[in-house]
């Protein structure tokens, strides 16, 4: 049994080559371009690591849809055409590779680590923060982001406005808000407080239902609104 | 760059129904919005139109209204005024939806992500708001064809 | 922005009581008629609760599709030449159409 994988080339122009790829039982698309890569076509430019969803790598378009190509299945897609093609809203360096500089700019901008006053304490701790389980349940889930750049690709207002921060930047910064750990919320809220900032979510959720990881980014966004609209300290 | 708005924004073919509310939205707010600018010319001529600032005379003003009101008495114009009501009750009933989930009710609560990692904010009660706007924006234009076409 | 979300609201009150007048009571042909019931376009404006409700509705209905329609543009493009003339181009055409409404509930109350 055989499957057709379309892959998006970049050289000389964008086109689709067509690579016919032996089925075998378990097969992800991420063993079918590396299938196609070692024995049909050394040249295909492809992203990958850890082939087990962790590390965030192999974000690509596939069959229209953001997904990571190790962990989607073959069978799941009910077809034997496989269109795979660069994630959308980020530049394209070469066929599947694509240039995540801006994603990464956006995430750097909501400093994406803990800020406490006491600038000494994280040098010299003396003893554990103590967080009970309900206060870790308020931002755990949107902690499991593996930056894989799905949500930023699936976005509406990512594909127009180039200075809104995406999905991925201002959920993250809404995890660390809801951490009641730590004390930088009015330099984060500055940051995404602009005209081009939270104001240009519309709640359409696409960043949520492609999510590999369950975050729920639109959730955590429409929570993180309440803070810009002095709902809440 | 890599950035498609037109397609992104217009013809989201992969996209949950959130996504088509979005673009549902955007459109019906702008069509609206041409016919708020038409409505208040159109209104402005009941007392007599573009050129009267000062108080009009009963006859000339009602005259002014009398001619606008026999052209648009206009199958065609009838027509848009159905559209109009479908996109107005549409907008109307999502942006209620989107007043609430933005204000952060009724889109879950944090949970420790399971497998399938289902979003919690993507549930069945946005679907159903969504699909009740549909009907409701039907039936608004199902009501505005009973009035307007006999 | 709040303001939006406030004005939506402002528009389903205002919005809901008009289309009420003109839709909901009387027959419609009546309604749109010049001074002939009590329901008529000049009966509307001489009531002073009518006449304040739609003048309410104009000004909250000038904000809220001006300023989605700015959200719009601005996503569409950004620098600030752009955002700076979609502001004032904008903000001019809405306050064109609040004053000239205005004017219209004003002149048909005192005809």
């Amino acid at each position: 049994m055989e499957i057709s994988l379309l892959v998006s080339r970049s050289a000389p122009k964008r086109h689709f080559q067509d690579f016919k790829v032996p089925l075998q039982k378990g097969m992800s698309v991420l063993d079918a371009l590396i299938y196609a890569k070692e024995n049909l076509d050394h040249s295909i430019a492809i992203r990958y690591s850890c082939r087990m969803a962790i590390c965030g790598s192999c974000g690509m378009k596939v069959n229209g849809r953001p997904m990571l190509a190790c962990y989607t299945q073959i069978s799941e897609l009910n077809s034997d055409k496989i269109k795979v093609e660069p994630l959308d809203n980020c530049a394209i360096i070469r066929d599947l590779v694509t240039d995540f500089a801006e994603f990464f700019s956006h995430h750097k901008s909501i400093s994406p680590y803990l800020i406490r006053k006491n600038t000494e304490e994280q040098g010299n701790p003396q003893k554990e923060f103590l967080q009970k389980p309900e206060e870790v349940e308020k931002y755990l889930q949107y902690s499991y982001c593996i930056k894989c750049g799905l949500c930023y690709s699936a976005c509406p207002t990512v594909a127009a406005d180039k200075e809104f921060p995406g999905p991925q930047a201002l959920v993250q910064a809404y995890r660390y808000i809801a951490d009641n750990r730590d004390e930088g919320i009015k330099k984060r809220i500055d940051a995404i407080d602009t005209a081009h900032g939270i104001a240009r979510c519309h709640f359409a959720g696409t960043c949520s239902s492609v999510c590999p990881k369950g975050i729920d980014p639109a959730q955590g966004i429409q929570f993180l609104r309440r803070y810009t609209l002095s709902l809440k300290r | 760059m890599n950035r498609n708005w037109l397609r992104a924004w217009l013809w989201p073919r992969k996209g949950n129904l959130g996504r088509w509310a979005y673009t549902m939205q955007r459109v019906s707010g702008v069509g609206v919005s041409f016919y708020f600018l038409a409505h208040i010319i159109e209104t402005g001529n009941v007392v007599g139109g573009l050129s009267m600032w000062s108080i009009p005379a009963y006859d000339v003003a009602k005259n002014s209204w009398n001619n606008t009101v026999d052209f648009l008495r206009n199958p065609l114009f009838d027509f848009g005024l159905v559209v109009i009501g479908f996109l107005l009750t549409f907008h109307t009933s999502n942006g209620l939806r989107l007043f609430f989930s933005e204000f952060g009710y009724g889109i879950g609560k944090p949970a420790r992500p399971d497998y399938p990692y289902r979003p919690r904010s993507q549930n069945m009660l946005q679907d159903l708001i969504i699909w009740l706007s549909a009907i409701l924006a039907a039936g608004a234009a199902v009501y505005a064809l009973n009035i307007l076409f006999g | 922005m709040l303001l939006h979300y406030l004005s939506g609201i402002g528009i389903l009150v205002s919005g809901a009581v008009h289309l009420a007048l003109v839709f909901f009571f009387g027959s419609y042909q009546e309604n749109i008629s010049f001074d002939n019931s009590v329901f008529s376009v000049i009966a509307v404006y001489r009531n002073f609760a009518f006449a304040l409700t739609l003048e309410l509705l104009l000004i909250f209905v000038a904000f809220h599709a001006f300023n989605g329609l700015r959200v719009i543009l601005i996503e569409l493009y950004q620098g600030k030449k752009w955002e700076m003339s979609v502001n004032w181009i904008l903000t001019a055409i809405a306050a064109f159409l609040v004053i000239y409404g205005t004017r219209t509930v004003l002149l048909a109350r005192l005809i």
